[in-house]
């Protein structure tokens, strides 16, 4: 009797445990935490997180809640972006992540997502080698389709004939520069000569050496805005009235200003998307941003807004589940309608160079270029 | 009411070897799976950090090394250049293709695979790469605006920053080395970890080995063994075998049941062999009451054959003839039933079997007061099964009917019904009984169940049912709703081609006996008679002298040889069961000494069961009378064999005979 009874109670410890395991794993889940969208995205992550939470409170809609988080790294090397997507991916409950700053960052962090699964939604990423990359969704068009368009618009509208081009020595700089000098090719226009550069060089001789080739129409700078500003001023010494072209790199009228001097009317700045559209997206996007920040918002901000709110739209339709939240972004503009952003609608896969407008700076704003006048 | 004995009680049950089996298994199981997870997770870990990320390491290294060599080469190539006097145009031009080749730093898809302090090392090395492009550049233009002072301060930044970069880029390897080797001494520690746990685990193992064995061996191996022993012992014949009851678990309840099952085997055998001494014992008294009623029945009709009789005389040796001869006909079904013959299927009369049944047991109906009804079908096909077999069935069913209504009062009736359908010849036997209790109704047909209580066997259903079945047939119970019982069997109808056998074997001849003529139809036959019964053989020869015949008289075999001798001999008539020489014997020597009496020979006897088995002659029916037997059928069946008379009268069979019992 006594061992049926201690075969009983031993019996009777296994179905416990294993009752007690089985209940413990949604016992363990507990309530269903929110499903989360990282913002990795440098400067501008700490002005747009609150204007998207905002938002998405005040849209109230149905679906699975989202949570915004965003990282507190401030550094921008190579190894630092690794370091912000490893942060991303250890996010509870990350379903999605909103970055980087620029291609360069994106490509170094892409490996880390795609061996999680995760999608990364990339606001401003240009390259070209990023597009076929697996969960990696670019809001922008690449970097050949702005550079076929600011060669268009030197063309057609500046009716450029000839061409200087300085690039950064960077990925961003070569992928424009390479755009560029495709479409100039492809129209005819020639090109004096093609000159990279890193911003801690000295620009004097570079300009002078260029110049030395002849008085081109345009001036291309596949750069950031300081050293657009920079090269502006030095190249408006040598040839007054240049006109001046860069990509959405350049687009900080503060910084133009800054360094480009007088030249810093002759300067056109290719970008997604500009304050002044007259759409009500926009129009209520820059009001929010003004009453946020004080502050005007550039393409870059509108850019990636536009990306957090799809990211979290995703997760709110597609629920926590990484491979589905993708899914959902993949069949935007497919399946499903593209999502209504503050710089158009958004879809991925698409052409999206249409969203591209040229801008001038007007009294320290840019305006597209059409409002400019001379 | 089953009547089987209360089986013993049950041994106290413990835990279910199938559940300590289960438990040993998953435990044998987790043994397994926690050491292949171990080795999984610990070595498969370790291997897999190594060559997942080695790969990347070593990708990195040789692009950095690379990325050196071609670093030195440009900035060999600047100071070459510088000190050849090449056209500025094109030095300039040449150094602006070498920054093209060297440019956009080191793939970022490489950094998040690497160690953290080398991806800083990098990142260092690549902005110095970048900022030595972009000097290279400057120091282009210098040469190309011939600005010699900006020339040498570009080259002197250029070596600077070339210094800086191979030193990071030595920093970098180094790094990746370290962590190569880093990794490396992680793996080994996670081997000399794995081997010391194997080893500690694998000891475990061994020690539980023993327990498992003994478990194994003393709850499975060792009762198996017992059991396997007391089968083998019960398959030889030895019921009274007993296997241990080791334990309280499913093997020991198996042993329990075991010896309860070879005890009531054993009460079984018991019975059987009383009822085979019984049966043995009625086929020696039937022979020997045969015989007297064969002298009965042969003084009888000696004596009513005498036409000087008066009629009330004749009258009541008629009475006596007809007594005797059911008697006899009583006792040669007797003997039939509990002598039965090996199985021989073949087509049979089904009405005549169920006749011969009844006859059997016809002496219970005025005792018991049980009324018959009969309804046969005349027209029934043949069926195709054993006749004897057959009638044991038939037997066993109209005895359970009479026994079962013994518990009712009258009237009881008994029907016997036959009837041929869908290919299948049908008997039924219903009776007014109280019927199958419905506890035992579906268990009616197993073996050891009865309604008899210790007066029955709980075998006579079972059997018949085998019966039946083996002549591809079956027996049913076709209602047991309170009012009686009705069991139904049924047999294949036989071929159309095969001729239809006699119901039973040879029974005592249904002749009505009435006086016969004088007329000497066996003058001239010279006719042996052996028999050791005078009171047999003494009647029989007179008939035969007063039909004609000379009679030779032998009280054995062995005189029966010597007195036929070489001399003329028309039949031989001779009892089976007698001294000196049996029936059998004389037969056997007969037809050496004198073949052509081969066919001449009539065997007359009480048990003609001798003539069966091998070895045994080989005799017509028709020339084997089964005493008490008319005398009339004795002298047609010496007209026949004399091939005096056609085959209709030597037939034993006489078509008009009553063949029932008497009222």
């Amino acid at each position: 009797m006594l061992r049926r009874r201690a075969f009983v109670r031993v019996v009777r410890a296994v179905s416990g445990a294993a009752i007690l395991a089985a209940a413990s794993v949604p016992a363990c889940r507990g309530e269903p935490s929110p499903a989360t969208v990282a913002v990795a995205l440098g400067p501008v992550r700490a002005e747009l997180a609150p204007l998207a939470r905002t938002a998405l409170d005040r849209q109230a809609q149905a679906g699975a809640a989202v949570r915004i988080t965003i990282d507190s790294i401030d550094r921008y090397g190579t190894a630092d972006e690794v370091a912000r997507a490893r942060w991303a991916l250890d996010q509870p409950g990350v379903a999605v992540v909103v970055g980087h700053s620029n291609s360069r960052a994106t490509r170094a962090a892409a490996p880390l997502y795609a061996e999680r699964g995760v999608p990364l939604v990339a606001p401003t990423s240009t390259s070209r080698l990023l597009r076929d990359l697996p969960g990696v969704f670019l809001l922008a068009p690449d970097d050949s389709a702005e550079g076929a368009y600011i060669a268009r618009y030197a063309h057609e509208r500046l009716g450029a004939r000839s061409a200087l081009v300085f690039y950064h020595l960077d990925e961003y700089g070569q992928g424009l520069r390479t755009g560029v000098a495709a479409e100039l090719a492809r129209r005819g226009v020639a090109i004096l000569q093609e000159v990279g550069y890193h911003p801690t060089s000295p620009f004097e001789p570079l300009v002078e050496a260029a110049f030395a080739q002849g008085r081109p129409d345009v001036m291309v700078v596949a750069g950031r805005a300081l050293d657009t500003g920079r090269l502006a001023r030095l190249a408006w010494a040598r040839a007054p009235g240049l006109r001046v072209m860069a990509g959405d790199g350049a687009m900080a009228p503060a910084r133009l200003a800054e360094e480009a001097g007088a030249a810093l009317d002759s300067i056109y700045v290719a970008a997604f998307w500009h304050p002044a559209r007259d759409d009500a997206a926009s129009r209520e996007f820059v009001e929010r941003y003004r009453r946020s920040t004080g502050r005007e918002p550039d393409a870059e901000r509108a850019m990636g807004y536009d990306a957090i709110m799809v990211a979290a739209e995703a997760v709110r339709r597609a629920g926590p589940d990484p491979a589905a939240v993708a899914r959902w972004l993949a069949s935007l503009g497919r399946e499903r309608p593209p999502y209504p952003g503050v710089t158009g609608p958004v879809a991925f896969g698409v052409d999206r160079s249409g969203l591209l407008v040229m801008l001038r700076v007007r009294g320290g704003r840019a305006v597209p270029a059409a409002d400019a006048g001379r | 009411m089953t009547g089987l004995p209360s089986p013993p009680a049950a041994p106290r049950r413990g835990p279910r070897l199938r559940s300590v089996i289960l438990l040993l298994l998953i435990i044998a199981a987790a043994y397994v799976v926690v050491l292949s997870a171990f080795l999984t997770v610990r070595i498969g870990g370790a291997t897999r950090v190594l060559r997942h990320e080695t790969e990347p390491v070593l990708r990195v290294y040789e692009e950095l090394s690379a990325r050196a060599a071609h670093v030195n080469a440009l900035v060999l190539e600047v100071h070459r250049a510088l000190g050849a006097d090449e056209p500025p145009a094109a030095l300039a031009a040449r150094l602006r293709m070498s920054v093209k080749d060297v440019a956009a730093g080191l793939p970022a898809e490489s950094y998040a695979a690497l160690p953290d302090s080398m991806q800083a090392e990098l990142g260092r090395v690549d902005d110095l790469i970048s900022v030595l492009d972009g000097q290279v550049v400057v120091l282009a233009s210098q040469v190309e605006l011939g600005r010699t002072a900006g020339v040498r301060r570009s080259l002197a930044t250029v070596d600077s920053l070339n210094f800086e970069i191979v030193h990071g880029i030595g920093a970098a390897q180094s790094i990746g080395l370290r962590d190569l080797a880093e990794r490396e001494r992680r793996l080994e520690e996670a081997i000399r970890e794995t081997t010391h746990v194997i080893g500690w685990w694998l000891a475990g193992g061994l020690l539980l080995l023993p327990v498992a064995a003994l478990f194994v061996r003393r709850r499975l191996d060792a009762p198996l063994a017992d059991l396997e022993h007391g089968l083998a012992r019960v398959a030889t014949g030895d019921l009274n075998v007993e296997v241990r009851v080791r334990h309280a678990d499913e093997l020991g309840r198996l042993a329990a049941h075991f010896n309860e099952t070879t005890r009531i085997l054993r009460q079984r055998a018991e019975e059987q062999g009383r009822f085979a001494a019984a049966g043995q014992l009625i086929a020696d008294v039937a022979h020997e009451v045969n015989n007297p009623l064969m002298a009965i029945a042969a003084l009888s009709a000696g004596r009513f054959d005498d036409p000087a009789l008066p009629p009330d005389a004749r009258e009541d040796w008629l009475h006596v003839d007809r007594q005797a001869r059911r008697a006899g006909k009583l006792l040669s079904s007797l003997l039939r039933f509990v002598r039965p013959a090996p199985p021989r299927v073949g087509p049979v009369a089904p009405n005549d079997v169920v006749q011969s049944a009844i006859d059997l047991v016809a002496y219970r109906f005025p005792v018991d007061e049980v009324t018959l009804d009969v309804r046969l079908d005349p027209a029934l096909p043949p069926a195709s099964g054993d006749a004897a077999r057959l009638e044991q069935v038939l037997v066993n069913l109209l005895t359970n009917a009479i026994d079962a209504m013994r518990a009712v009062p009258p009237p009881r009736r008994l029907c016997v019904e036959s009837w041929a359908e869908a290919g299948r010849v049908h008997v039924a036997v219903a009776d007014t009984g109280p019927g199958i209790p419905i506890g035992i109704a579906d268990r009616v047909f197993l073996p050891f169940v009865t309604t008899k209580g210790a007066a029955g066997t709980g075998l006579g259903l079972y059997i018949s049912r085998q019966i039946m079945r083996e002549a591809r047939g079956d027996l049913e119970l076709a209602s047991s709703s309170g009012r009686g019982a009705r069991f139904v069997a049924w047999l294949p109808v036989a071929p159309a081609a095969d001729g239809v056998a006699p119901a039973v074997r040879p029974i005592a001849p249904r002749v009505t006996p009435v006086p016969m003529s004088a007329a000497p139809t066996l003058a001239g036959l010279r006719i042996a008679l052996v028999d050791d019964e005078a009171a047999v053989r003494r009647p029989v020869a007179r008939f035969l002298e007063r039909r004609g015949a000379e009679v030779i008289e032998a009280a054995n075999g062995h005189e029966g040889l010597t007195r036929i001798g070489p001399a003329r001999v028309d039949v031989v008539i001779a009892d089976l069961r007698m001294p000196v020489m049996g029936g059998a014997e004389f037969f056997g020597r007969l037809r050496q000494e004198r073949p052509e009496l081969d066919s001449r020979v009539i065997f007359l006897s009480g048990d003609l069961r001798q003539l069966e088995g091998d070895g045994a002659p080989q005799v017509p029916p028709e020339r084997m009378l089964v005493k008490p037997v008319d005398l009339r059928e004795i002298e047609r069946a010496v007209l026949a064999v004399a091939g005096r008379a056609g085959p209709d009268a030597a037939r034993a069979h006489d078509a008009d005979g009553d063949g029932g019992p008497d009222p």
